[in-house]
């Protein structure tokens, strides 16, 4: 029992006056008079950290349900924009599409579907605007319908049209070509099997 | 000449068993088992209420402050990291609590909580003081200086280490040391003893 060391401290040493004086104050001291009675204030405070382990268990309950809660709307924020990039080409379905729809949809190619494969970004441009959109908005939706006008269907058209003009004037070049190469030679389609071995044979010889 | 006797703190030791029984109580608890919680109440509780009735004067009062005491000291389980003893993490929390309490009430902080405590009921055996020597003893702890009259409450009202009194008091042990040397030389000279 000598843990505060009282030996390192000699000066400190406290005579038999001292010891009686402190003896005096711990008989003196609080005393057994007015005390509480113990079992009743310990089942007292028994009851009150019975009411304070329920409410841990809300607390813990409630941040358990807000965690949940927050990763199915960040799950959802996720799997949303997807779901609506899907929607138009579910619309175009003729399965699911109404048959009116699903006509002009056969009829006239929605352009703006033809840029989604090509321009990724575009679409998800297009997504976001139409996410900020009002229906009742017709400005915005005619500022919307600009690309459509300057969209590449005519451009492309006229590419196609160009492109094919070009394939038609290399194909006469070529076949002018072969012309000069080998000028009226359907005759050695005429020749035999073995007319044919013994011009080999006189070429390779030659 | 006087002899020396041994020193009031070496009474308590900080390898006190107790020490270890708390410990493991407090591991317990923090583990979950409620029993734990209520055995280190059932420990502490007198020694807690007479800490807080010193500062707020009153047993109702002083229940009350225990009683909340020991739930803050629940909540702060997983918190306590050991460095200082339960007794003196949970007196801490008490002290805490029954200033708390002082100040809601609009009450100031005692100065001299000591003095309403010392009474003549609480006689032991062979000692049989006067009530005039108990005022006399009241008035001169009353006296002290702030520092040393609360290691001395500690010390001697509470029974606590001096590693335990120097941490709620928040001094060194050495200092609470020569804070309390200092206290009981100056009782004698005020009590002529």
């Amino acid at each position: 029992m000598t843990g505060d060391h009282d030996d390192d401290h000699p000066e400190l040493a406290l005579d038999d006056a001292d010891a009686r004086l402190i003896a005096e104050l711990r008989e003196a001291g609080p005393a057994a008079a007015g005390e509480p009675d113990w079992g009743a204030l310990s089942a007292g405070i028994g009851q009150a950290i019975d009411g304070e382990v329920r409410r841990q268990r809300r607390r813990r309950a409630l941040a358990f349900g807000g965690v949940v809660l927050a990763a199915a709307a960040v799950a959802a924020l996720l799997v949303w924009p997807a779901s609506r990039r899907a929607a138009p080409e579910t619309a175009r379905d003729p399965s699911t599409a109404p048959p009116a729809q699903a006509t002009d949809a056969a009829v006239a190619p929605d352009p703006i579907a033809e840029t989604h494969e090509a321009h990724p970004a575009l679409d998800r441009g297009v997504d976001d605007l139409l996410d900020g959109l009002d229906d009742s908005d017709a400005e915005a939706m005619a500022a919307l319908a600009v690309p459509d006008d300057l969209g590449g269907i005519t451009l492309d058209d006229e590419l196609i049209d160009e492109a094919a003009a070009l394939d038609g004037a290399l194909g006469e070049q070529a076949d002018a070509l072969e012309d000069r190469l080998l000028p009226d030679g359907a005759w050695i389609d005429d020749l035999s099997d073995d007319d044919l071995e013994r011009a080999v044979e006189l070429l390779e010889a030659g | 000449m006087d002899s020396v006797l041994p020193l009031p703190w070496t009474l308590v030791s900080e390898d006190d068993p107790a020490t270890d029984v708390d410990s493991a109580l407090v591991a317990r608890a923090r583990r979950g088992e409620r029993g734990a919680f209520d055995d280190l109440v059932r420990r502490h509780q007198r020694g807690l209420w007479r800490l807080v009735r010193r500062y707020v004067r009153n047993d109702a009062d002083a229940a009350d402050v225990t009683q909340q005491a020991f739930v803050r000291a629940f909540r702060a389980l997983e918190r306590f990291r050991g460095e200082a003893s339960v007794r003196s993490w949970l007196y801490r929390i008490g002290i805490n609590v029954a200033l708390n309490h002082l100040r809601d009430r609009g009450r100031e902080v005692p100065s001299d909580t000591a003095g309403d405590e010392l009474t003549v009921e609480a006689v032991a055996p062979g000692v049989m003081l006067s009530a005039e020597r108990a005022r006399s003893l009241r008035a001169a702890v009353a006296e002290l200086p702030p520092k040393q009259r609360q290691v001395l409450e500690l010390r001697v009202f509470d029974d606590l280490s001096f590693r335990e009194v120097a941490a709620l008091a928040d001094c060194t042990e050495n200092a609470a040391k020569v804070s309390f040397h200092y206290a009981v030389k100056r009782l004698r000279e005020v009590l002529g003893s």
